[in-house]
């Protein structure tokens, strides 16, 4: 369990770390942020965590402010001081609302909460992790080349010298040489299933890209990034501010 | 009366003009009294003090206990200048540092309190706990960050106490207490026939107020 904790207040953070650890030693924290601005931060460099505890008044603002800029789907445990926020912090994912000084009966009250939620309604992360190590998933055999048609022809196209998928209305296969095909497939689904995920992003509904091919990138104050293709005809691919963080753990392994 | 130079202050709260005859003394002394057991009782503060204090008692003992006592001074100041119209200088200025050391051990060094009174001014007198409504305004309106500290100082220059931060606002959710800083300039044209003077610039925010 990946847990995050936005909290102003250096030492109230260090107590509640230690809470957790005793309470919930499965529990890793991640990182404790302080004030709205670096948690904006992280937000745009990092996936979601599973849980997230958050305090209400931080030293530069609301944290409420966060969900103006990013679509936070995780459970969150609010904490403050005072409970007179405690209605708002349910429009949001608030699952819980805890007042400082935590109680340790209220703070495992809480985390059983939160575990009930996940038992509900996704699949454990366990079994997932089962899953995704699975033998069956594992040995998968990736594909080496794809066979398209020109002119009357079946032409092998190495995947590795493959720029980009990108859909529109068919599914075009451009390569590094600028080479353009159109692919047999009718979905990028049917393309990404044959893909190495290591080798190939899906970088929105439409475009799957080769790692290779990748120029370089950068990020906006939305969060979204653009990267740039080797091959010149290509316009910036863009991608959003939910999948960038996903992104840049892909790129930067 | 026209030392209220500026009605848009940092928090808000100020009166567009001074009145001093609509309200008798003893309704202002008390609204003031009140005001300062509302804030000095504050419940934010009062919990976010707790739990400061309960995090120190596993991590920093020797803490824990400087931090306790002085917060039982803070309220026992409170609490016993509740009847007294005038204290000295000197006494708030005590009771000013130890509120101070509690918000700095909270807000590390997010936050910055300097003091330069004079030992003449020591001597003259102030409505008790004023400062304490006047720093905690800064604190509650301003940004307290470890990379753009609020830096808030106390200064005397002759029969004038000057309280000066930089400004920059955050956004805040507690309920706006607008009475604070009116009921304050109210209950002091009683003390004083010089006002509370209210500076404020786009970078900082500036009380003037009289030493009687």
């Amino acid at each position: 369990m990946k847990v995050l904790i936005v909290e102003d207040e250096i030492l109230i953070a260090e107590q509640l770390q230690r809470m957790l650890k005793d309470i919930a030693p499965q529990a890793e924290v991640l990182d404790v942020l302080h004030s709205v601005k670096t948690a904006r931060r992280w937000f745009m460099q990092n996936a979601e965590p599973d849980l997230l505890f958050m305090d209400i008044q931080l030293s530069d603002g609301i944290s409420f402010d966060l969900f103006n800029y990013f679509d936070i789907k995780c459970p969150i445990i609010f904490a403050t001081a005072y409970d007179e926020y405690a209605i708002k912090t349910f429009k949001v994912n608030g699952i819980d609302y805890l007042l400082k000084p935590i109680d340790e009966e209220d703070l495992i009250r809480a985390l059983e909460k939160f575990k009930a939620l996940k038992k509900n309604t996704q699949i454990p992360a366990d079994l997932l992790q089962t899953l995704v190590n699975h033998p069956a998933q594992k040995g998968k055999m990736y594909k080496e080349k794809l066979i398209v048609q020109h002119r009357n022809a079946s032409i092998p196209i190495n995947l590795s010298d493959v720029t980009v998928f990108y859909l529109d209305q068919v599914i075009y296969v451009v390569t590094n040489d600028g080479q353009k095909y159109i692919a047999e497939q009718n979905t990028l689904d049917e393309i990404e299933d044959i893909l190495n995920p290591t080798d190939f992003f899906r970088a929105g509904r439409r475009q799957i890209i080769n790692q290779q091919a990748i120029e370089s990138y950068k990020g906006d104050t939305s969060g979204k990034l653009f990267l740039k293709l080797r091959s010149t005809q290509m316009p910036e691919v863009e991608i959003s501010r939910e999948k960038a963080p996903v992104f840049k753990r892909w790129i930067d392994r | 009366m026209e030392s209220l130079t500026n009605t848009s202050s940092q928090s808000n709260e100020l009166p567009a003009v001074p009145a001093s005859d609509a309200t008798d003394y003893g309704n202002t002394i008390s609204d003031v009294k009140y005001q300062n057991l509302v804030s000095q009782l504050n419940p934010h503060f009062l919990f976010n003090s707790l739990a400061t204090l309960e995090s120190l008692i596993y991590s920093d003992q020797r803490l824990a206990v400087k931090f306790l006592s002085q917060l039982t001074r803070v309220y026992r100041y409170i609490l016993t200048t509740r009847t007294t119209p005038l204290v000295k200088l000197s006494a708030e200025i005590n009771f000013i540092k130890d509120y101070a050391d509690l918000l700095q051990t909270r807000f590390g060094k997010g936050l910055q309190v300097i003091i330069n009174v004079s030992a003449k001014a020591n001597e003259k007198q102030i409505v008790p706990a004023v400062l304490q409504i006047l720093v905690e305004n800064a604190t509650r309106h301003n940004i307290t960050d470890p990379e753009s500290p609020l830096i808030v100082t106390i200064n005397t220059i002759e029969d004038q106490l000057i309280i000066e931060n930089n400004l920059q606002k955050k956004q805040i959710l507690e309920p706006q207490r607008k009475e604070a800083l009116k009921s304050l300039c109210n209950l002091y044209t009683y003390f004083s026939p010089v006002c509370i003077e209210i500076q404020e610039t786009p970078e900082t925010f500036k009380v003037i107020l009289p030493l009687i």
